[in-house]
């Protein structure tokens, strides 16, 4: 009987034993185990220190408007035009005003356009009696000339004469190079290209819509 | 050239002059620059750059490099000339400042003027004067010596004209006064 009791409490004793150490073995495992993660993991709330401000907070986008204006005054400083831009998004609206001396803008058309492009006042925007304008709208292929009266009355054809447009319509060869200015009142100069030189000038008469080549070249 | 311009209304009888406040003592050096490459103005006090503005010079050549002094201002004159399709009339020129040398003398005509009929400056267009923007025009006019105290002032030992030099193609400098690199 002593010797059966004996033998049971042995084994048990080997048996805690064991399971002790398999247990101890494991938690080590375990712990290895945790530490090798903890290095390579990415941690969840990073360290705010060391890091450059722009990486802590990432901004959400918003519509940033920008704001242009572009103005010019007539030769005798009596009248001025004024493109005024404000882009909002992938969009830029441009508000054309004319402003008489000692008088409240006015205001002749409003476009809505690509942010990557341009609505341009040129330095001899301004007919030479005042009475008329002409600006640039600047697309990533080409340029357009559009002739505006100072008053905002619109044209036959629309609020405005689309140089380009007419030009084309002719079927003149010589791409525009530049509309320099104008010539006298109702009359603006074309400059255009050939075999990338100057090419032929022409005058525009705004009133027929008409071109004439001229024997210099600008 | 058959066409017809507005002339603007310049009653000179009622053309007041300028208020000069103050007399600067030692007088500034004055001296206009024309750049016929890059058709442009530049006006000068010592070595401070006073206007800079786009000018419309002779076509084909026909304003003449050179070293000038301005003789006579005038706030508006008619002028006239050429011939056949070429000719003109304009009355009421306005802030005219002739200028001469030893090789174009007085009776040639030259100036720096305003024009009124076209709006196409920094491009050849004119018939060898130098034409500016009224409003350009009229600010050199009120700067340039001789002093106005006349609707016409001519220059004097006294009180002579600013010198204007015209360069086929210039170097400018900032701090310095422009120097032709092509006469």
């Amino acid at each position: 009987m002593h010797r059966r009791i004996g033998f049971i409490f042995i084994v048990v004793a080997i048996a805690v034993f064991f399971t002790g150490v398999v247990v101890i073995v494991q938690n080590q495992k375990n712990a290895m185990s945790d530490k090798a993660q903890r290095q390579t993991r990415p941690t969840f709330f990073p360290s705010l220190k060391n890091q450059p401000q722009a990486q802590q907070f990432k901004a959400t986008p918003s519509p940033s408007p920008k704001n242009t204006m572009l103005s010019q005054v007539s030769p005798d400083g009596s009248m001025e035009v004024i493109a005024r831009g404000q882009q909002n998004g992938s969009q830029i609206t441009y508000d054309i005003q004319v402003k008489q001396k000692d008088q409240p803008e006015k205001q002749i058309f409003q476009f809505t356009i690509d942010a990557n492009e341009a609505i341009l006042v040129p330095f001899n925007t301004w007919s030479p009696d005042n009475k008329q304008f002409f600006l640039v709208h600047h697309t990533q292929s080409h340029d357009r000339y559009l002739v505006f009266s100072a008053t905002g009355k619109e044209f036959e054809t629309g609020p405005y004469l689309d140089i380009s447009e007419l030009y084309t319509q002719k079927e003149i060869v010589y791409p525009i190079r530049t509309v320099t200015g104008w010539a006298a009142p109702n009359l603006l100069i074309v400059a255009t290209t050939q075999d990338q030189e100057k090419g032929p000038s022409y005058w525009f008469e705004v009133s027929s819509k008409r071109f004439y080549q001229l024997s210099s070249r600008f | 050239m058959g066409r017809k311009v507005s002339v603007p209304n310049i009653d000179l009888s009622k053309d007041t002059l300028p208020v000069v406040l103050g007399d600067q003592d030692p007088k500034p050096v004055k001296h206009i620059f024309v750049d016929l490459e890059t058709q442009t103005l530049y006006a000068y006090e010592d070595n401070a750059l006073f206007l800079e503005a786009l000018v419309s010079t002779g076509r084909w050549g026909r304003t003449p490099p050179g070293e000038y002094r301005i003789w006579v201002k005038m706030r508006a004159t008619r002028m006239a000339g050429g011939s056949g399709s070429d000719a003109y009339n304009l009355p009421n020129v306005p802030y005219v400042l002739f200028f001469f040398n030893n090789k174009v003398p007085k009776d040639r005509g030259y100036s720096i003027h305003g024009a009124y009929w076209h709006n196409n400056f920094g491009y050849e267009m004119s018939h060898g004067c130098v034409n500016m923007r009224e409003i350009d025009a009229e600010k050199i006019y009120n700067w340039a010596s001789p002093t106005t105290i006349k609707t016409t002032t001519y220059e004097s030992a006294q009180d002579p004209g600013t010198p204007v030099t015209i360069c086929k193609k210039m170097y400018r400098e900032e701090g310095s006064l422009p120097t032709c690199i092509e006469e």
